[in-house]
């Protein structure tokens, strides 16, 4: 719930977004000023007004004059967003909310640094004056002699869709949503609300920049949480399940709505029992699935360029050494297909790329942007991302994964004498400069002589990253993915993964019963 | 057209199009952020920005359509858009919109120097401060970077029911990160200043020497073991509870029955020495506003009063179904955001205690300097947090602690609290001072 903003907490804390219910129905501290100035933002859109775009002379020239202070590189990016939201409560859809955002971003980097204005004004006057205020960056003063001559380049396909989200009635999208009020109800009589939230969007980007590349990419996206809210006897529980991908609406044949709202329901029922949670360190079994964010986290943003080239990450100048057990295998891939964090290229044109980060304990490489890349003198590995224009890119995870290793889950469990299972966790944050994490668990159950006890409420982890990966000591065979949202002074669309794992050690239990 | 004029206009077009009641949120404003880092500029940004969010309701249902693009061909389109989808919700007998109320007040949150202050001067600042965190200590070996942050907007508002008004404010701040490093461990310290008016920032020295000061004495922080104990929180540290509170006087959670403060008006839930106010019409106040997100005016409410809950917020569509009127608390993440529930400049009063006594009275215990994530659930109210510290031992801040977490339940810890601090200071829009709780689990080794 605690929104923190970039200048009332470390500068280097990454913190993963809680999904809460939008439109009142939950708080949303709005922490002020600082979120809304340059908030003019997260606008959204549909509908068949037209779509702003520029021909290449425009963008060519616009590349040009970002370079009259004497850059090194200069990017124009243009995007257009058409979204839909749909809220449904005590079910009733409150609200459908439809949003339209479009505006051009332009970038100059000279050396290690960024110069970036945008404007959501496509008035071409507008956008010179917007690559005049990203050209000061550069101080050389002498304008750069390159000659700008953009073509069009051809990118991968990761995303498939069959039934365009633009095609699709607002009659249909409300029936998906009474349908998983009504599967969380019918679970149990004692779910005394449900929460529903469907949201969709395409995105159009254009991207091109003064090395001569231009892109066009079209990115559809689905989002469906349903909360779940369980009373009895004065005790409660919201559960919750999200379901996400970057697809056409053939999304809803794969996964049913039913079945994610009687997932959210049974979390919401079988916490009701929970007792509390205890205090201190101990064993730390963790389900697969979206229990793989710890990862993304502790180990996971400590990995990303910007934090390596300032040297203000404890990975950095680490390539090569061994910083976790040998049962370690930790992946980025924007390439897995349709995944809520894979896309064709990524918000600076790079295509999509499977980046291992470690392989059995050894640290193998960082996930790049073009500027982390440029300045450390690797490859570019398509994680420049952005939220939109409003923002310039930066490395960002895509679909980050601890990959599979020998045991079953049910030996894990059954070799822990004493600990806590964790079967799901909802948001957390991490300190890169210093390792140390936090996070909030959903749903957690006792492991008492090897085996899944008791459920325990309302516990925070809180460890240090590289404790973490040392002692990793059991990894399961049952990989499996959630979807997320990951904040990093601006949001991100990602899946964390992981199969099964234990941390033998080092991973303190916040709970209020003192052993 | 004038924006004023445009979100009149606005309202009137959606009710000839057919819905019964409209209000449309327009803003525009200008950001300008840059980051240094080793004493030079790494990144600058500026940016302005605009767009519109509509709210459409025919017979008590609603839709919200928002656009960027403000030409009069997008705003037809969205109008009518807005009309049609207003159609397909579900009815709602509380789906209403606010009256004109009194006369406005003006509140000073508007600093028209802000803009002409010289980028140098700016960008000096910033470096300055990230110079003098350096500079502090000898283990200060590492920048974090720091930053310069301005901005400024208006907000029109207008709707159906006669509502038409607008509002001007500025923001500005600056912060820092420095690093202490020895021995292969890092730890950052961190701090900033906000202002609505550029001359009242902090200086760069007070801003770089608290960072500096937190990263050199939580360095090389350790464990301790699991037990209770007394923990002073630091004013820095204390907001989480602020927090924990907010989640759970939202009206629309208590009428949902999903808040561990519902039916406790009038009731004890902490300590008589807690008293807790919301106040938008703070002069210079970092979150007042003459107006909400729904242009109803704001006002300075008790929420607490020595320990009793006094009232919850509201905006108009909750405080309706609750059968009461709006507290002025509808915010706005921005344009495209619907009207939602927070505060204004919420706060604990100060109280009589030095910090430095509280501290001096405890045998063993923890002091807080910052909590990391967790808090309060809202609908049960149980608490749990990392933290990060001094450790006292016989009346005095001892060695630094790192990897523990705190828990307990909301109630007993605010009940629990035996000492508030004198040292309140509203550099932030939700503050409070120094205070102690008398005994808190500690989860560690």
């Amino acid at each position: 719930m605690d929104k923190k903003s970039l200048w009332h907490t470390p500068l280097s804390r990454r913190s993963f977004l809680q999904q809460g219910v939008k439109g009142g129905a939950l708080l949303a501290i709005t922490p002020f000023l600082m979120d809304r100035l340059p908030h003019l933002r997260n606008s959204s859109t549909s509908g068949q007004i037209a779509t702003a775009a520029l021909e290449k002379e425009e963008i060519e020239k616009l590349l040009r004059i970002a370079l009259e202070k004497g850059g090194d590189f200069s990017e124009v990016y243009i995007e257009n967003r058409q979204s839909a939201n749909i809220l449904l409560e005590e079910s009733k859809v409150k609200s459908a909310h439809l949003g339209i955002s479009q505006g051009v971003g332009v970038r100059v980097i000279a050396g290690n640094k960024t110069g970036y204005a945008y404007s959501d004004d496509f008035t071409f006057s507008k956008l010179e004056e917007a690559a005049q205020v990203a050209s000061y960056i550069a101080t050389s003063g002498a304008p750069s002699p390159r000659k700008v001559n953009i073509s069009p380049a051809k990118l991968p396909s990761y995303i498939t869709v069959k039934i365009p989200l633009e095609s699709i009635a607002e009659e249909k999208k409300l029936k998906l949503l009474q349908e998983a009020d009504q599967a969380a109800r019918s679970y149990d009589k004692r779910i005394s609300q449900v929460y529903v939230t469907y949201y969709d969007e395409v995105r159009h980007r254009t991207i091109a920049n003064s090395e001569g590349l231009w892109v066009r990419s079209e990115l559809p996206l689905l989002w469906f949480v349903v909360q779940a809210l369980s009373s009895h006897q004065g005790k409660r529980h919201l559960g919750r399940k999200r379901l996400s991908e970057h697809s056409g609406f053939e999304f809803f044949d794969k996964y049913k709505v039913a079945d994610t709202a009687r997932e959210a329901a049974r979390e919401a029922i079988a916490m009701l029992e929970a007792q509390e949670a205890p205090a201190g360190e101990m064993p730390v079994v963790i389900g697969n699935g979206w229990g793989g964010v710890l990862v993304h986290e502790a180990v996971g943003h400590g990995m990303e360029g910007d934090g390596i080239y300032r040297q203000d990450s404890i990975y950095a100048g680490k390539v090569g050494e061994k910083v976790a057990t040998p049962v370690v295998t930790l992946i980025d891939d924007g390439t897995l297909p349709n995944f809520r964090g894979t896309t064709n290229c990524d918000d600076e044109g790079t295509p999509g790329n499977r980046t291992v980060l470690v392989e059995k304990g050894v640290l193998k490489g960082y996930m790049h942007d073009l500027l982390s890349a440029k300045l450390l003198d690797m490859k570019p590995t398509g994680n420049g991302r952005r939220e939109s224009f409003r923002y310039y890119p930066i490395p960002r995870m895509t679909n980050t994964f601890m990959d599979n290793g020998p045991h079953t889950p049910e030996e894990i469990i059954r070799a822990t004498k004493k600990g806590i299972f964790i079967q799901s966790l909802s948001g957390g944050s991490v300190n890169t400069t210093t390792g140390q994490f936090n996070f909030d668990v959903r749903e957690a159950y006792m492991i008492e002589d090897g085996k899944k006890t008791y459920p325990v409420r309302d516990a925070t982890l809180i460890g240090r990253g590289f404790d973490v990966l040392e002692n990793i000591d059991m990894v399961g065979n049952d990989l499996a993915f959630g979807p997320g949202i990951c904040g990093k002074g601006q949001a991100a669309e990602v899946t964390a993964g992981q199969p099964t794992i234990r941390i033998a050690k080092r991973v303190m239990v916040g709970g209020t019963r003192a052993r | 057209m004038d924006y004023q004029e445009i979100v009149n206009y606005l309202i009137k077009q959606i009710q000839k199009k057919g819905a019964t009641a409209a209000e449309a949120f327009l803003e525009e404003g200008r950001t300008l952020q840059m980051r240094v880092r080793d004493g030079d500029i790494e990144s600058m940004q500026q940016a302005t920005a605009k767009g519109v969010g509509l709210r459409v309701f025919s017979q008590g249902k609603m839709a919200f359509v928002d656009s960027s693009n403000l030409t009069p061909q997008a705003l037809d389109s969205l109008v009518e858009k807005g009309v049609a989808l207003s159609q397909q919700t579900s009815y709602d007998k509380y789906n209403i919109l606010p009256k004109p109320g009194p006369k406005i007040a003006s509140i000073p949150i508007y600093d028209p120097s802000i803009s002409k202050i010289p980028l140098e001067d700016k960008v000096n600042l910033a470096k300055k401060v990230e110079k003098l965190a350096l500079e502090y200590h000898q283990l200060l070996k590492k920048s974090g970077g720091s930053n310069y942050f301005d901005g400024e907007s208006t907000v029109y508002i207008a709707n159906s029911q006669g509502i038409s008004v607008n509002y001007k404010e500025s923001y500005c701040s600056f912060g820092v990160e420095v690093i202490a490093e020895d021995k292969g461990i890092m730890q950052p310290g961190w701090n900033s200043s906000s202002s609505r008016f550029f001359s009242e920032l902090k200086t760069p020295e007070e801003v770089a020497g608290i960072a500096g000061e937190l990263a050199v004495s939580l360095w090389n922080g350790k464990p301790v073991k699991s037990q209770t104990a007394s923990v002073v929180f630091d004013r820095r540290a204390g907001r989480t509870f602020l927090y924990g509170i907010l989640s759970a006087i939202n009206g629309e959670r208590v009428y949902q029955k999903a808040s561990f403060l519902q039916n406790m008006i009038n009731k004890p839930i902490a300590s008589e020495l807690i008293t807790i106010i919301d106040d938008g019409t703070l002069p210079r106040g970092l979150n007042s506003r003459p107006v909400d997100g729904e242009g109803v005016a704001t006002s300075r409410k008790l929420i607490v009063d020595k320990g009793v809950l006094k009232g919850y917020l509201y905006n108009t569509y909750s405080a309706a179904k609750a059968g009461t009127t709006s507290t002025g608390n509808a915010t706005r993440g921005g344009y495209s955001s619907l009207p939602s529930i927070g505060p204004h400049n919420f706060f604990m009063l100060a109280g009589e205690t030095n910090p430095d006594d509280m501290v001096k009275e405890i045998k063993e215990g923890l002091y807080v300097l910052g909590t990391q994530g967790g808090g309060a659930n809202p609908v049960n109210g149980n608490f749990s947090t990392g933290a990060i510290g001094l450790w006292i031992s016989e009346g005095k801040k001892t060695t630094p602690v790192a990897n523990i977490t705190l828990a307990g339940n909301m109630f007993d810890i605010l009940k629990g609290i035996d000492a508030v601090g004198n040292d309140l200071e509203l550099d932030r829009s939700i503050a409070c001072p120094t205070f102690r709780v008398k005994q808190l689990t500690i989860g560690g080794i």
